[in-house]
């Protein structure tokens, strides 16, 4: 199942910790203070790059949508029904990407 | 001269292999490198502070009280800034606090990633001494630290067990700091300081992911014990800065007594109106609380919000 990525404003701080782990999806563009998703994830690679700035970002700004085919269903322990912290789901066996640009 | 000391005592451990065992934690090393900053230079120290724009950090979101409604313009401007100076004194009071825990992470992390990255961290927290010792010189002086953030701060550095230092500095600390600046950073105008806040804002970031990355490893590989252990040192940080009144000798003190006795505010006066619209819920549930807002979650993202845990912050308010 794959997931949608959505910064929230208000919780954002544009710390860029999310842009260096997934620097194919997310950007802080010049002028803005906050980070925003460029590309949602197209391949397992920047699907796991995002999990990781989703689990990973400080002020769990970044949130991660399951995407059924059907439905959206809610995530554990949020609280909120349809946009959810990545959490601790990691999917196995993908290569973590590299920070370095 | 002014100092205080505390016995330590933590158990150095060397590491003999170099390789990368938690990758996030080597990234983080990575991005905490190439994020370097110079307080000297960095920040636009030859813009003069002007008080008017500064701000009370310590009132966010709060219509005027009364009996600051009765101060001068100029008393009024002075009281923002006397009271900001405070605030800012106790950052950086838990900036040594933090330089000196991070000093500590470095022997006690038991991986090397762990110990690079916290070893970046202890420069990240010199710089913000000099940035905060040096800008809040332009509002007023340095005042003490408060009994609960002492209080705190000594309890991680006196703490036992790693994962204490970790959660009570990286991820209750940290966080709310965090959280702080972010609401300092929309108070005021002074370029000057919202400088300092942003550089420092992304310092802190990299901050609570470190200890977010490492808790989420390390937790769920504790036995119960030392897990119970460590959810009750995690409540316990929280109410000794958030819940615990302000004491010294046994007494209930005013932090801000001097800043009123010196502007001429009447003490009580000023107490009954901030005790009374304290007592008002929906007020206290619109003001900004980095404890319930920034640190609480943190701790429910790591697993020590348990249903064991869970119902003891409910009770002092700290559940967001």
């Amino acid at each position: 199942m794959s997931r949608r990525f959505e910064v929230i404003e208000e919780e954002c701080i544009g710390c860029s910790l999310c842009s260096e782990r997934a620097p194919g999806n997310l950007e802080i563009r010049s002028g803005s203070t906050t980070a925003q998703v460029f590309k949602q994830p197209e391949t397992p690679e920047e699907e796991e790059a995002c999990h990781e700035a989703s689990d990973y970002c400080p002020t769990g700004g970044l949130k991660a949508r399951s995407v059924d085919s059907a439905s959206t269903k809610p995530q554990a322990d949020t609280g909120s029904p349809a946009l959810a912290p990545a959490g601790d789901s990691k999917p196995a066996g993908i290569a973590p990407m590299k920070l370095e640009n | 001269m002014s100092f205080e000391t505390i016995d330590t005592s933590v158990q150095a451990l060397w590491r003999f292999d170099y390789d990368s065992n938690i990758k996030q934690l080597r990234d983080l090393y990575e991005v905490a490198k190439k994020e370097q900053w110079n307080a000297a230079l960095d920040v636009p120290w030859d813009i003069p502070t002007d008080a008017a724009v500064v701000g009370d950090m310590s009132a966010p979101n709060v219509e005027p009280y009364d009996f600051v409604k009765a101060l001068t313009k100029d008393k009024q401007i002075e009281f923002a800034k006397r009271r900001s100076a405070h605030l800012l004194s106790n950052f950086l009071h838990g900036e040594q606090g933090a330089m000196m825990i991070c000093g500590q992470l470095v022997e006690v992390v038991p991986d090397m990633d762990g110990k690079l990255y916290a070893a970046t961290q202890v420069i990240d927290e010199a710089r913000h001494v000099e940035v905060f010792a040096r800008y809040i010189k332009r509002l007023d002086r340095v005042y003490p630290l408060m009994t609960g953030l002492k209080n705190l701060l000594n309890a991680v550095l006196q703490a036992d067990m790693w994962q204490m230092k970790c959660i009570g500095m990286q991820v209750i600390a940290e966080s709310i700091a965090m959280g702080s600046f972010k609401t300092m950073r929309a108070i005021t105008h002074d370029e000057v300081f919202k400088k300092i806040l942003e550089l420092t804002s992304q310092d802190e970031a990299r901050h609570v992911s470190y200890g977010l990355i490492y808790m989420k490893d390390a937790i769920p590989k504790m036995n119960e014990p030392d897990r119970d252990r460590l959810e009750d040192f995690a409540f316990a940080a929280m109410t000794m800065l958030a819940t615990t009144p302000q004491m010294e000798g046994g007494k209930r003190v005013d932090p801000f007594e001097q800043i009123y006795l010196e502007l001429g505010i009447d003490p009580a006066r000023a107490n009954s109106e901030i005790i009374s619209r304290m007592a008002d819920p929906e007020f206290v549930k619109a003001q900004p609380n980095p404890f319930r807002d920034y640190a609480y979650p943190q701790l429910e993202r790591v697993g020590l919000i348990t249903d064991r845990t869970r119902a003891k912050y409910r009770e002092v308010g700290l559940a967001a």
